[in-house]
């Protein structure tokens, strides 16, 4: 670098004649002593551009078609992704069966006690009969639709729908919610009214979290008395209540538990944890 | 030490229900998050998990929006869990096997964020991946600028800032934030590179329109400083370049390199040092160069005459005739010399090397009879001393003297009776004793400065310097104080 060797004269520090003449035997130093006070002096210095090299007009590389880009506002019109549903495809059906079925007030012999006299040897003066398991009552389904159910909503959909499939789609009815059934259901046409309690016996299925959700943002949250008020009624009125609930059973509110059913709503659900499940409750 | 972002990003995880944070790590690849990736991902990939993980990662605080569909995890937590998945070979395929799978029909657009993230997050540096990021990515430049699809700006504002480092780095990524017109957030980070492949230079060459960028000199202190302003200053000049946002310029003199941006209302400065060979090279978006030199003017009306010694050359002496007779055909004089060897054909020869085609009309010799003619520019023979005189003294606005015996010692004697200024260069001959006598000289005290510098042997490169300036002193005040009070010789 020039600098390292000798200093550049700075064009302030080139002096008057008089002011160098003093100090004429000096050298470079002098410069320095020299400086005046006032402001550098900057200055435009005239230059010369050459253009040297050309835009680059014409592409060496193949680029990807654009005309397979879309718009990112075509997101509405995206089929939804295909949703592996909560419950086992496999034993969808039994599990729904299992949930929903009453004993007729009918009555067919039962062939397991008949076999069982015959192998003990017994005389069979009386043929027994038992009450067989049907879902000609219909179902009511409390569809919630709240918040805490976003995750869920399809699956909700899925779930009443089967359900509505296997039973009959006149006696089932689907009631989709906010909150609470008991403060408003919708109908149909997405108009809000009060909610009507199924006919005696008829079962119930509601599918909610129950407030359960760690949603930050939710709906106004239900109460739970509200919530046992509601199962208590339904079964005072000899609906069962089967709950299908997306959350397992620690989180589970205890103080509905003597209420209703509530199913575990995953894979693991079955015919036979449900039935267990119901068997549990009739128990208590 | 962790930064403050980062201790948040932590608490936040932290925070986070264990089982909703492992079903976040093996979606983090997607651009939008659907119940339905949450579910394929947890019931093929993690079956340990309850179904309870997927509500409980819906309504984290590991969301930056979420709508009915979909969510979308915060930018950092994305980053976080995808470099974690990336560890785990076989988890990072089948998450992205998932993925593909439930996203096959989503829109191109969003595909696109997510193939360009699985590839940038891809194990290994093979330049197949980069040419892969850059290809994808390309495709979007091409799309903007060469179809008008101003719709995939809102793409690239919301993709481009969550993009992995590596493909945020790339040339593609740079031209996208280029092209995106300043719509992109403002924690999107400044170009760091100017884009070198040729594709990508092509579409902004010809999709962009172009604007004008003031370029300008400015010395002060003896320290130079290129001026880039997109608002015209005064005394500029403008160079074309395309309306990338910002514009960028790759500015380059010798080894150094610097990447210039500039916003709608900033300008940049380039300072460097900066002596008569220094060229400054300003390479554009679209690929186009400008040189930039210091205009030294033509000075076909100051023509130097050059003096020296014909032999016995010092190193010292043969060096710096060398690269005087350069800085002043870089410069713009002319140059005029008695036809001797040694001093005066070192710097005639320089001086041509570096005037190129100009050498002819800017080298002149007046010769005295009987010498031969020189290799360099057109000879002037004097028929006589008394002419060949008259005739040197004629042309010549300035002398320079490098030290030369008593025939130059002569000669610049009767210059100097012509009024012609001399600057006498070293400390030996002729010009030891032309400075010493001319010590009450307005230009000999200007040299007061300059005298460690002008001594033989001293060095080369700042010699010259100062010879250059001294010689500028001249230009810009016509030495007339010289003229008012000549030599008293």
């Amino acid at each position: 670098m020039i600098s390292d060797v000798a200093p550049r004269p700075r064009q302030h520090e080139i002096s008057t004649p008089s002011e160098v003449h003093d100090k004429a035997s000096s050298t470079v130093v002098v410069a320095s002593k020299l400086k005046p006070k006032k402001a550098p002096r900057i200055q435009v210095v005239p230059i010369s551009i050459e253009a040297v090299h050309d835009e680059q007009e014409e592409p060496t590389v193949t680029l990807a078609p654009p005309a397979q880009m879309v718009p990112a506002t075509d997101e509405e019109d995206e089929p939804e992704p295909e949703l592996l549903p909560l419950l086992d495809p496999r034993t969808l059906r039994s599990a729904i069966v299992s949930a929903v079925e009453t004993r007729s007030l009918e009555t067919i012999p039962d062939i397991d006690a008949l076999t069982d006299m015959l192998i003990r040897g017994e005389v069979i003066r009386e043929i027994p009969l038992v009450k067989f398991p049907t879902v000609r009552r219909g179902v009511q389904v409390l569809l919630d639709r709240g918040s805490g159910m976003v995750p869920f909503a399809g699956d909700a959909d899925h779930l009443a729908a089967a359900i509505a499939a296997l039973v009959n789609e006149s006696s089932t009815r689907v009631l989709p919610f906010r909150t609470m059934p008991t403060w408003s259901v919708y109908d149909s046409g997405g108009g809000r009214r009060a909610y009507e309690f199924p006919p005696a016996g008829v079962p119930v299925v509601i599918i909610s979290d129950f407030g359960m959700s760690r949603e930050t943002l939710p709906d106004v949250r239900p109460v739970l008395a509200d919530w046992v008020q509601l199962l208590r009624e339904l079964r005072a009125r000899r609906s069962s209540v089967i709950a299908f609930v997306p959350y397992e059973p620690d989180r589970w509110p205890r103080e509905l538990l003597s209420s209703a059913v509530f199913v575990h709503w995953d894979r693991g659900a079955s015919s036979m944890t449900i039935r267990a499940a119901r068997a549990r409750l009739d128990r208590r | 030490m962790i930064s403050q972002p980062e201790k948040e990003l932590d608490a936040l995880l932290e925070s986070t229900p264990k089982a909703a944070l492992e079903l976040a790590r093996v979606v983090s690849l997607a651009a939008r998050i659907e119940p339905q990736l949450l579910r394929r991902a947890r019931l093929e990939l993690l079956p340990h998990l309850r179904v309870s993980a997927e509500a409980d990662l819906w309504f984290s605080g590991l969301s930056e929006a979420r709508s009915t569909r979909w969510m979308v995890l915060q930018r950092a937590v994305a980053e976080r869990l995808r470099s974690e998945l990336a560890c785990d070979r076989a988890l990072f395929d089948g998450s992205w096997n998932v993925l593909r799978k439930v996203h096959e029909n989503i829109a191109p657009a969003v595909a696109l964020e997510e193939e360009i993230t699985y590839l940038a997050l891809s194990p290994g540096s093979g330049r197949s991946i980069a040419d892969a990021i850059e290809t994808k990515l390309a495709s979007v430049v091409h799309a903007i600028v060469s179809e008008q699809r101003t719709g995939l700006i809102d793409w690239i504002v919301r993709a481009l800032p969550r993009l992995p480092e590596r493909a945020r780095d790339s040339q593609g990524a740079t031209m996208l934030s280029l092209v995106s017109a300043g719509w992109l957030p403002s924690h999107m980070p400044e170009p760091q590179q100017m884009p070198r492949d040729p594709a990508l230079t092509a579409i902004i060459a010809r999709g962009l329109p172009r604007i004008d960028l003031w370029v300008r000199l400015v010395e002060q202190d003896a320290n130079f400083r290129l001026e880039l302003s997109r608002s015209h200053i005064p005394n500029a000049t403008a160079i074309k370049v395309p309306a990338t946002e910002p514009v960028i310029i790759d500015a380059s003199t010798g080894d150094r390199r610097k990447l210039l941006t500039l916003g709608a209302q900033s300008s940049e400065k380039f300072e460097f040092e900066f002596d008569d060979d220094t060229v400054i090279t300003l390479q554009t978006a679209a690929g186009a160069a400008f040189r930039i030199t210091r205009d030294w003017g033509t000075k076909k009306n100051t023509t130097v005459l050059v003096a020296g010694p014909a032999q016995n050359l010092t190193s010292w002496l043969r060096e710096i005739s060398v690269e005087l007779g350069g800085m002043l055909a870089r410069q713009g004089y002319s140059l005029v010399t008695t036809g001797g060897a040694g001093v005066e054909e070192l710097i005639a020869t320089s001086f041509a090397a570096a005037a190129g085609d100009t050498a002819k009309q800017r080298i002149q010799h007046i010769v005295r009879a009987g010498r031969s003619r020189p290799a360099t520019g057109t000879t002037v023979r004097a028929s006589s001393d008394s002419e060949w005189r008259r005739l040197t003294s004629r042309v010549t606005d300035v002398a320079v003297v490098l030290e030369g015996g008593p025939r130059t010692k002569s000669l610049i004697q009767y210059l100097m009776t012509k009024r012609v200024p001399v600057l006498p260069v070293g400390s030996a001959g002729a010009a030891s004793e032309l400075r010493e006598a001319a010590s009450h000289d307005w230009l000999a005290l200007k040299m007061v400065t300059f005298r460690v510098v002008l001594e033989s042997g001293g060095n080369i490169p700042a010699q010259t310097y100062a010879i250059s300036q001294l010689l500028g002193l001249r230009d810009r005040v016509r030495w007339n104080l010289i003229d008012d009070e000549p030599p008293a010789h």
